[in-house]
């Protein structure tokens, strides 16, 4: 009888006992598939907002893109896949994979590698980003990027648009990154190095083959007392290597051509606040081309843009009014001596590239946790586009 | 015959009732490990932690003189419940003040902007509190009664929240 209330009682502790700690999955029940597309539906009307930068779209633009955003008919961009595994506790892999149409009037589909990176944590203080990730700077380029699914609005500004690259969207190096106080208030900041610029705007994506000038900075100030209220500046500079090619619709031998070389800086300032009741997302973009070699026709080539919206949460935070200011100013002299030039084989030919001034105003729906739509009017004050335009978006995430 | 039925009736109704005063009497509990030293939290410390806005107990700590050994660097692991269970709803409204579809949202929006991922499903409340008690970060939501007298000697509770 001893026998079996001690085996009881031991039954019974066995039982009670605390659980041990849980260990972690292994590595392929810790990966996670994301996926972004959108397909929308767009109308113009009117006349061209400026009939001479049309003319010279449809003489020097590169493709009918990014008319089209704005144009008539339906329209995909693509899915974008998204893996996430944890390596490890510390350890974190991403890739994201966007297989989409291809520019223009065409048919052809095409894989566009956004990032894939490791990310290593340390602590709150110190992580360590290696590998091909979004430039850090601001915060449409690293939060938004281009998922429809993500914006309150339909299309990613010019201003962060990699087939225009006036910011630098993609990186190949080196990223430390954390949340720090100084005096008092919570900082978080991104420092990095990477391969930089190519020889086209649009090139930098595979640079890889050469030790690059890039360097990155951004601080982020959460402002006390209010939720997601945050307050941003970053910065980069960077050496560019390319050709001089004066005009519009000028090719030029990559061999033979003027070497030009380029210090580009840049600014970028931004604020967003998500609350309750309204959001807010401004952001302020200066960057700066300097000759280092003094062959060009000016010494400095100043682009600027700005994006602002203020959006409203009703109905539960499933309706979300908003209007949208955008405006970029490229350099005079045909946008510079960088934007626009576009490689093919050893060919560098230089193409137009619009200006982007307008306002839109529209409502989205969220009609799922994953669904969005959206109905926007945009008018255009300037640049090739149709001066009214109104787009239907529907736009998911999971 | 009549008065028989407005009889059963009015039981059923006010067995209803009872139910409902009950169920309205509960109390909504945010719990931490027992190790952890933080006393209280405000439900707005909370939401930052539990939607992974802080990734470690730093901030929280910073005003707690005594941390037995706890590290300020300690990761925050928040437990999460099924939908559709009573206490995440209340958790929800009460505490986060987002809806359910907003919360998956935001899960879906840092998964992709930061590599982060979503929260520990727990199936039910004890095993919420299962794993609380054995995750030195962890963080959860049950009701109050849920908590036995062994289990309140694992966890700390930090905020209570009435459901009325």
């Amino acid at each position: 009888m001893t026998s079996l209330t001690l085996l009881t009682a031991f039954l019974a502790g066995a039982l009670q006992a605390d659980e041990p700690a849980p260990q972690a999955p292994p590595v392929k029940d810790r990966i996670r598939f994301s996926a972004f597309a959108d397909v929308a539906l767009g109308m113009d009307w009117g006349a061209k907002a400026d009939p001479k930068d049309a003319a010279l779209f449809d003489q020097f633009g590169f493709t009918s893109f990014p008319l089209n955003s704005y144009g008539r008919g339906f329209g995909v961009v693509g899915t974008d896949f998204v893996l996430t595994a944890n390596i490890t506790e510390n350890l974190v892999y991403q890739g994201e994979v966007n297989l989409q149409v291809a520019r223009g009037e065409s048919s052809d589909m095409e894989i566009d590698f956004e990032r894939f990176y490791l990310d290593y944590r340390v602590d709150e203080y110190l992580n360590a980003q290696l590998g091909y990730f979004f430039t850090p700077i601001g915060y449409h380029n690293r939060f938004l990027y281009s998922r429809a699914w993500l914006m309150q609005s339909v299309q990613i500004p010019d201003l962060f648009e990699e087939e225009f690259n006036f910011v630098p969207t993609h990186t190949v190096g080196l990223n430390l990154h954390g949340r720090v106080p100084i005096l008092g208030q919570n900082f978080k900041y991104v420092v990095g190095v990477g391969n930089g610029r190519g020889m086209t705007p649009v090139g930098n994506i595979f640079a890889r083959d050469r030790m690059g000038h890039e360097i990155t900075a951004l601080l982020e100030w959460e402002v006390p007392g209010i939720e997601d209220f945050v307050v941003g500046i970053s910065g980069w500079t960077d050496v560019i290597h390319t050709r001089k090619v004066v005009g519009y619709g000028t090719s030029v031998d990559i061999d033979t051509a003027e070497r030009v070389r380029l210090r580009e800086t840049g600014l970028d300032a931004y604020l967003t606040y998500y609350g309750k009741t309204f959001n807010l997302l401004f952001e302020f973009v200066w960057g700066c081309q300097t000759d280092l070699v003094g062959n060009l026709n000016s010494d400095r080539y100043i682009m600027h843009g700005f994006t602002g919206e203020v959006s409203f949460n009703l109905a539960q935070n499933t309706i979300h009014p908003y209007v949208r200011y955008d405006y970029t100013r490229l350099p005079a002299d045909q946008e510079g001596p960088f934007f626009g030039l576009r490689q093919s084989g050893d060919t560098l030919t230089k193409y137009y590239i619009p200006e982007f001034h307008g306002v839109m105003l529209g409502v989205n729906y969220d009609a799922t946790a994953n669904v969005r739509v959206k109905l926007e009017y945009a008018h255009h004050f300037d640049g090739p586009r149709s001066a009214n335009s109104v787009v239907l978006q529907v736009a998911y995430g999971f | 015959m009549k008065i028989i039925r407005i009889a059963v009736l009015m039981l059923a109704a006010s067995a209803v009732c009872a139910a409902s005063a009950q169920n309205n009497r509960k109390k909504l509990v945010v719990i931490v490990n027992a190790a952890n030293p933080i006393e209280s939290l405000r439900p707005a410390q909370i939401r930052e932690l539990f939607l992974k806005r802080h990734t470690t107990w730093r901030t929280e700590l910073a005003d707690v003189p005594d941390r037995k050994g706890f590290e300020e660097g300690e990761q925050v692991r928040p437990v999460d419940l099924g939908a559709g269970q009573e206490e995440r709803r209340l958790f929800l409204e009460k505490v986060l003040e987002m809806s359910s579809a907003s919360l998956e949202r935001h899960w879906v929006k840092v998964q992709y902007q930061n590599a982060t991922d979503p929260p520990t499903q727990a199936e039910s409340a004890d095993r919420a509190i299962r794993l609380v008690s054995s995750l030195k970060g962890g963080l959860g939501f049950v009701f109050e009664e849920s908590l036995t007298e062994e289990a309140r000697k694992k966890v700390k509770i930090v905020l209570s929240v009435g459901s009325d």
